[in-house]
């Protein structure tokens, strides 16, 4: 297990420098000048928009940008946003803790839909629990979110003025509350696929001869389904939640923008409309390490749940 | 005569499909006596193994499943016995080993936890009494440093230890009936005669009955008292075993024979029986054997014979058992020449 988790590591360098050098080079082929941009609509000399560029690098060819960036990069520096005047660091350890808990908050009301759900549809196939998941996958998969969260808003906010609308509330239970509606949008979005994955696998596993064995010992249904059977059917659902739980990193952003929140993706989404180079490149890293390191996770999981992959090459 | 510990009477067991009902068993009736080991024999599809699973209740449920007749165990209908009820005697006095034992077993939980989950289930014994009754089980069916295999995977063993798992698991609470269904059908040929010594053994020595479920005659002729022969979801022969083989009094048994490889008579070659069993949902009229049979006559596409007794504990369901003799000349069941 160790030796897995350090040849990951090893391989996130590589990968995260080809991930990061795509996106320096993508983002440069996006029509639009930067100095102009952050101008504005300013009246400005050729001079001062020729010294801007020279501040920001911009003057150098793309290659040499490219070379002092790798350095940049290499002493953990991210650079300064054009736009913003602050370190991209700074702006990504601001936004953080609200992605974070937004993610972790719908990712858990979607394991808390989905699982129960998909078990109860599996075990009682073809019954009205099993159609209603099935209409409620349909459903979920297709509403976007957006159009969940405008839903959510006028019922909850407008109608019933039960929640806050608008904005991630002042810690404690206010965010609590002002979270809640993106996370249920979210959860709601992302357990429709979990659920029809939960239902399919727990059938797979259901229909395996050693249920029979575990049936013919005597247990009850209750401790075949939940330990026999379920513990089979996880493997597939932690490969989709893990990439859930993945996306929603920068997922939120139609969320965020709903509901006015700041997290990474519209911090992403925002960078790219004002060619914020330094942002859009430091995002795109921090988010492909924590993608990498949630597939890691991915795979430890596997290992604790099945001794078939176990990576100590124990036998 | 002593009471039979399980009788079977008139089991019937359909199954409804879209276009037609498969009567996968039809009309059975069995009776397992104390300390004996019963094969119950026939080709895939006779019904032998759902006639097995239904007294443990373990027949599938797809739609459109019918169940009738009566299943007796100390006096108790296992047919409608309430399922809590069920639970409790599954595993416990009446236990059940399967045909393959690498996907008979979770493959995530390891050896020895699966047959002490057994034993608590049954036996209410914490963790660690579980787990040192689990130890001594292992090396009661022969497992070679039982302590180190008890923390193995399934994947991580033998075909032949993980079907001595399977035993050890389905001994743990002293069962009365032990219901094998082809338990060495997986097994290679070495391992196969070891399991099979191994289950004869520990018959003796737990005087449980076996019922023993196989295609293989050499299986029955090895292990059991008692044989019934099953085709088209009916017993159509039931003898004790050297009657049964001396003086087979159906067809169908006689062609089983004659297809059986005889290494001590290395002249005779097996002789298939010519075409394939019925299709159950369509079963022709009459005798369900009589479109394969080179003994029938106008009688058998019209009536449906009786279950006969033609001596003391051995009877046939053939118009002619004990009427005609049947001829055990090989050539009389296949058209093939013979070398």
């Amino acid at each position: 297990m160790t030796r897995l988790i350090v040849t990951r590591l090893l391989t996130l360098i590589p990968l995260m420098f080809f991930i990061t050098s795509v996106v320096f080079f993508l983002i440069r082929f996006v029509p639009g000048d930067p100095a102009r941009i952050i101008v504005g609509n300013q009246r400005i000399t050729p001079e001062n928009l020729e010294n801007i560029r020279k501040q920001y690098r911009l003057d150098r060819p793309v290659l040499v940008q490219y070379g002092l960036w790798v350095r940049d990069l290499s002493a953990g520096n991210l650079g300064r946003s054009y736009r913003q005047r602050t370190e991209v660091r700074t702006l990504i350890v601001d936004r953080l803790p609200l992605t974070l808990k937004l993610g972790t908050f719908s990712f858990l009301i979607s394991l808390g839909i989905a699982l129960p759900l998909g078990v109860v549809a599996a075990v009682r196939r073809n019954s009205w629990v099993d159609v209603s998941a099935t209409v409620f996958s349909l459903i979920g998969a297709s509403s976007p979110v957006f159009f969940t969260s405008i839903l959510l808003i006028l019922l909850f906010a407008y109608k019933l003025n039960w929640m806050p609308a608008l904005g991630a509330g002042d810690g404690g239970f206010d965010q609590f509350k002002h979270l809640l509606m993106p996370a249920l949008a979210l959860g709601f979005s992302l357990a429709a696929i979990t659920t029809r994955i939960t239902r399919q696998a727990m059938v797979e596993s259901l229909t395996q001869d050693y249920i029979e064995t575990a049936r013919a010992k005597g247990l009850s249904s209750r401790s075949v389904v939940l330990k026999h059977a379920f513990r089979n059917a996880l493997i597939p659902v932690i490969t989709v939640a893990g990439l859930q739980f993945g996306f929603l990193l920068v997922g939120t952003v139609l969320v965020e923008y709903t509901f006015g929140l700041g997290g990474l993706g519209s911090l992403l989404v925002n960078a790219v409309q004002v060619r914020d180079y330094p942002v859009v490149q430091g995002t795109t890293i921090f988010i492909a390490a924590m993608f990498i390191l949630i597939n890691l996770v991915v795979d430890v999981f596997y290992g604790i749940v099945d001794p078939r992959v176990r990576y100590d090459g124990r036998r | 005569m002593t009471a039979p510990l399980l009788s079977i009477e008139d089991l019937r067991i359909s199954f409804g499909t879209r276009t037609s009902d498969v009567r996968a068993v039809d009309g059975v009736d069995l009776e397992i006596f104390p300390g004996e080991v019963l094969g119950l024999v026939g080709e895939s599809g006779s019904g032998k193994s759902v006639t097995a699973r239904s007294i443990m209740r373990l027949v599938p449920m797809p739609p459109g499943k019918h169940v009738s007749g009566r299943i007796l165990f100390h006096g108790d209908d296992l047919a409608t016995l309430p399922e809590r009820a069920m639970e409790d005697l599954r595993g416990s006095r009446i236990a059940m080993i399967f045909q393959d034992p690498m996907t008979f077993l979770n493959p995530l939980f390891t050896a020895g936890e699966q047959v002490s989950e057994a034993i608590r289930r049954h036996q209410g014994l914490n963790r660690a009494a579980a787990r040192a009754e689990t130890i001594r089980l292992f090396r009661e069916v022969g497992i070679p440093s039982p302590e180190m295999r008890y923390a193995a995977y399934p994947h991580q063993l033998s075909g032949g230890l993980r079907q001595r798992v399977m035993i050890a698991m389905a001994l743990s609470s002293r069962p009365e009936l032990l219901i094998a269904d082809e338990p060495t059908t997986a097994l290679d040929v070495t391992i196969q005669a070891q399991i099979l010594a191994l289950l004869r053994d520990l018959q003796a020595e737990y005087g449980m009955s076996i019922l023993l479920i196989t295609h293989d005659l050499g299986v029955v002729a090895e292990m059991c008292d008692r044989a019934a022969v099953m085709y088209a979801g009916r017993i159509v022969e039931q003898a004790p075993i050297e009657t049964l083989f001396d003086d087979p009094q159906h067809p169908y048994s006689l062609g089983l024979m004659n297809a059986m490889p005889r290494p001590d008579l290395p002249h005779l070659a097996p002789q298939p029986i010519d075409g394939s069993p019925p299709d159950m949902a369509h079963p022709p009229p009459g005798c369900p054997f009589h479109p394969r049979c080179p003994y029938r006559e106008p009688v058998c596409a019209e009536h449906v014979p009786l279950m006969r007794a033609v001596a003391q504990g051995h009877g046939a369901a053939c118009h002619f058992a004990g009427v005609k003799r049947f001829e055990p000349v090989a050539s009389a069941f296949s058209t093939a020449a013979r070398p």
